[in-house]
C-alpha cells in the first residue's frame, strides 16, 4: 500500500514559497481563524486549494467549555469549510475561554462523564453543522485534575464512539503531556482503536526546568525532537502510518527545513512494512 | 466543570492562584507554576498580536514601554472573539486614558490609523456596485450608500500620516510636534492596503455616508465646513471610486 501524505502547516513567511511551489508538500494545513476574512489571505488560499489538498485546522470552537459553542463562529467555519472543501477538518480537545472570553490557549479539560457530555454535545452540533465529521487533537497538557475519572486515551474512545468523530494525534502534544502530567504513552497508544486516528501532528518542543524538575513547553519552535520521532515511529509501527503534518509555528526557519523534516517522515512511513513511500 | 473553567481563567487573567489551584493534580512542579505557563501564554500571545497590529506605535514608544502598555491592556481587556485577529479595536481608547503614554499626544490616533490599516486588510471581500447602479434616485438627500467594509475613515487633529510614515522608516526620528488637521480615507488594493489624505470636506461627505448616514446629512456636514463643496463632482467621484459595495 502507498503510505499516506505528508502535509507543512502553512505560515505566513512560507506564503510566497508554497505558492510558487504547491507541489512541494503534498498537502497544506491552516489555522481556519486565520482565513475568516478576506484580502489578500483568502485570495493566497483560494489560489493554493486550486493547486493543492487543504486541511483545516480549527482553533476558536473552545469545544471543552462548559458554556454554548459560540454558533456565530460556527457558521463562520462552516462558511470556509464551503469554499475550501478540505479534506481534514480538526479542532482541539481543549477549552479556550469560558463566559465570552477566549485566553488564545487551548487549556485541558478535567475528564469526567460531565466533561464528556458537554464535549460531545458541542462535537455533534459542529459535525452537524459542518455536514463532516471531524477530528479532535490531543493536549499538550501541563496540568491534570484530581476530578478526572477517565484518561485522556479512554475519554477519547468514548467520545469517538458517542459522536462518530477521529482523532487527530499530536505525537509531540502526546510527548509533551506524558513528560508533564505524567501519562503512560504506551497505553495511550494501546486504549486507542486504530480506525479513530486519522491524521498525526509533530512540531517541536522546549525543554525547561521549573523547581528543579524538567517541564516541556509545546512552542512549536524548533525541530521535531529525538524522543518524539521515537514516538512517531511507535505509533505508525502500532497504527499504520496516516496523512502527517509538520507544524512549525515560532523562530519560524526557511521553508526548505520544514519540507526536510516532511522528507524525513515520509523515509520513517515507508519504513513500516507492508507501505511503500508516498510521492512528496 | 464550570467552576474550574472560572476559576483558572481568573487566574490566567492575573488572580491569584488559590482557586484555580484547588482541583489541579499535585505533581512533582507546584500546580501555581504549571497554571503560570498558562498565564504567560496568554500575556504574552496577545502581546505579540498587538505588536503585530500596531508596529508603528511599537516603535514610537520603546519595547519595554509598549510591553508595559500591553500588559496592562491585555488583563483589563481579553479577547472576546476567537479570531486572534479581531484583537485590539479599544487599544487606542486604552492609550489615550493610559497618563504615561500622555507625552505623546498623537499616540492614540497613530493607534486608530493601524487598527483602520489592519481591519482593511481583514475586511471581507465584497462585490463593488457597478458604475451603472450609481444613480441618483429621485428623493436624492434620503440616499443611503453601502461602503466596502475594507474602507476605513481615520481624522486627526495631528499629522499621523506623515508620523506613522517617518516612524515606520526610521528608528529615531525627530518630530516636530506642530498640529495639523488630517482626513485620510483607508482602502484596499488586491494585495495591499494604504491610505491617502483627503479635503475636510470630502472626508465629511464619505465618513458619514460610511457610517450609514443620508446624503442629505453627509452634504450639510461637508458644506458646513467649506460653502462652496461642489457635491455633484464630489458625488461623481464618490460613485466612480470604487469603494461602494452592492446592498446585499
Amino acid at each position: 500500500m502507498i503510505a499516506p501524505a505528508i502535509g507543512v502547516g502553512l505560515r505566513a513567511p512560507h506564503l510566497a514559497d508554497v505558492l510558487a511551489s504547491p507541489r512541494s508538500a503534498a498537502f497544506f494545513e491552516v489555522h481556519a481563524e486565520n482565513y475568516m476574512g478576506g484580502g489578500p489571505a483568502r485570495a493566497a488560499l483560494r489560489q493554493l486549494r486550486q493547486d493543492a489538498p487543504v486541511s483545516l485546522h480549527g482553533v476558536g470552537l473552545s469545544l471543552g467549555t462548559d458554556g454554548p459553542i459560540n454558533r456565530a463562529h460556527l457558521a463562520r467555519l462552516r462558511s470556509l469549510v464551503d469554499e475550501v472543501q478540505p479534506f481534514i477538518v480538526s479542532e482541539h480537545l481543549a477549552w479556550s475561554g469560558i463566559d465570552g472570553f477566549y485566553l488564545n490557549d487551548l487549556c485541558p479539560t478535567p475528564y469526567t462523564a460531565e466533561s464528556l457530555a458537554v464535549v460531545a454535545a458541542h462535537v455533534d452540533e459542529t459535525q452537524e453543522a459542518l455536514g463532516m465529521r471531524v477530528l479532535l487533537e490531543n493536549p499538550a497538557s501541563y496540568i491534570s485534575f484530581d476530578q478526572s475519572s477517565l484518561d485522556e486515551a479512554a475519554f477519547l474512545v468514548q467520545l469517538c464512539s458517542r459522536t462518530g468523530c477521529g482523532v487527530l494525534l499530536d505525537v509531540n502534544n502526546l510527548y509533551v503531556a506524558s513528560r508533564n502530567v505524567g501519562l503512560d504513552v504506551h497505553a495511550y497508544l494501546r486504549t486507542l482503536p486504530p480506525g479513530a486516528i486519522e491524521e498525526l501532528h509533530l512540531a517541536g518542543h522546549h525543554r525547561t526546568d521549573v523547581e528543579g524538575f524538567p517541564f516541556f513547553i509545546d512552542d512549536h519552535g524548533s525541530a521535531v525532537e529525538p524522543e518524539v520521532w521515537d514516538l512517531f515511529a511507535e505509533t505508525i509501527g502500532a497504527f499504520g502510518p496516516r496523512p502527517t503534518l509538520i507544524e512549525w509555528d515560532s523562530q519560524i526557519p526557511r521553508y526548505e527545513v520544514l519540507l526536510a523534516e516532511a522528507a524525513k517522515a515520509r523515509r520513517m512511513h515507508s519504513a513500516v512494512e507492508g507501505w511503500a513511500p508516498c510521492p512528496p | 466543570m464550570k467552576e474550574v473553567q472560572r476559576a483558572i481563567q481568573r487566574f490566567v487573567r492575573g488572580d491569584d492562584a488559590a482557586s484555580a489551584a484547588a482541583g489541579v493534580a499535585q505533581l512533582s512542579i507546584a500546580v501555581a507554576a504549571r497554571l503560570r505557563v498558562y498565564r504567560h501564554h496568554f500575556q504574552l500571545s496577545l502581546t505579540q498580536a498587538l505588536v503585530a497590529v500596531y508596529p508603528v506605535v511599537a516603535r514610537i514608544v520603546d519595547e519595554r514601554f509598549f510591553a508595559w502598555l500591553a500588559h496592562e491592556f491585555v488583563g483589563s481587556n481579553p479577547p472576546r472573539d476567537p479570531r486572534l485577529s479581531r484583537y485590539g479595536a479599544s487599544f487606542a481608547a486604552f492609550i489615550e486614558q493610559f497618563a504615561a503614554a500622555n507625552h505623546v499626544p498623537y499616540l492614540p490616533d497613530v493607534a486608530r490609523l493601524e487598527w483602520a490599516l489592519h481591519e482593511s486588510l481583514h475586511a471581507p471581500d465584497e462585490a463593488l456596485l457597478a458604475p451603472s447602479a450609481s444613480r441618483l434616485p429621485e428623493d436624492p438627500g434620503n440616499l443611503r450608500l453601502s461602503f466596502l467594509r475594507s474602507v476605513r475613515y481615520v481624522e486627526s487633529v495631528w499629522p499621523i500620516a506623515t508620523f506613522w510614515t517617518w516612524h515606520r522608516d526610521q528608528p529615531e526620528v525627530s518630530l516636530v510636534l506642530e498640529r495639523r488637521p488630517t482626513h485620510l480615507e483607508i482602502r484596499r488594493t488586491s494585495d495591499a492596503v494604504g491610505f491617502r489624505e483627503i479635503s475636510p470636506a470630502t472626508y465629511r461627505l464619505r465618513s458619514t455616508m460610511a457610517r450609514g448616514g443620508t446624503l442629505g446629512d453627509a452634504a450639510n456636514a461637508a458644506t458646513s465646513i467649506e460653502p462652496d463643496f461642489n457635491l455633484s463632482l464630489a458625488l461623481g467621484e464618490l460613485f466612480g471610486d470604487g469603494i461602494l459595495a452592492t446592498t446585499n
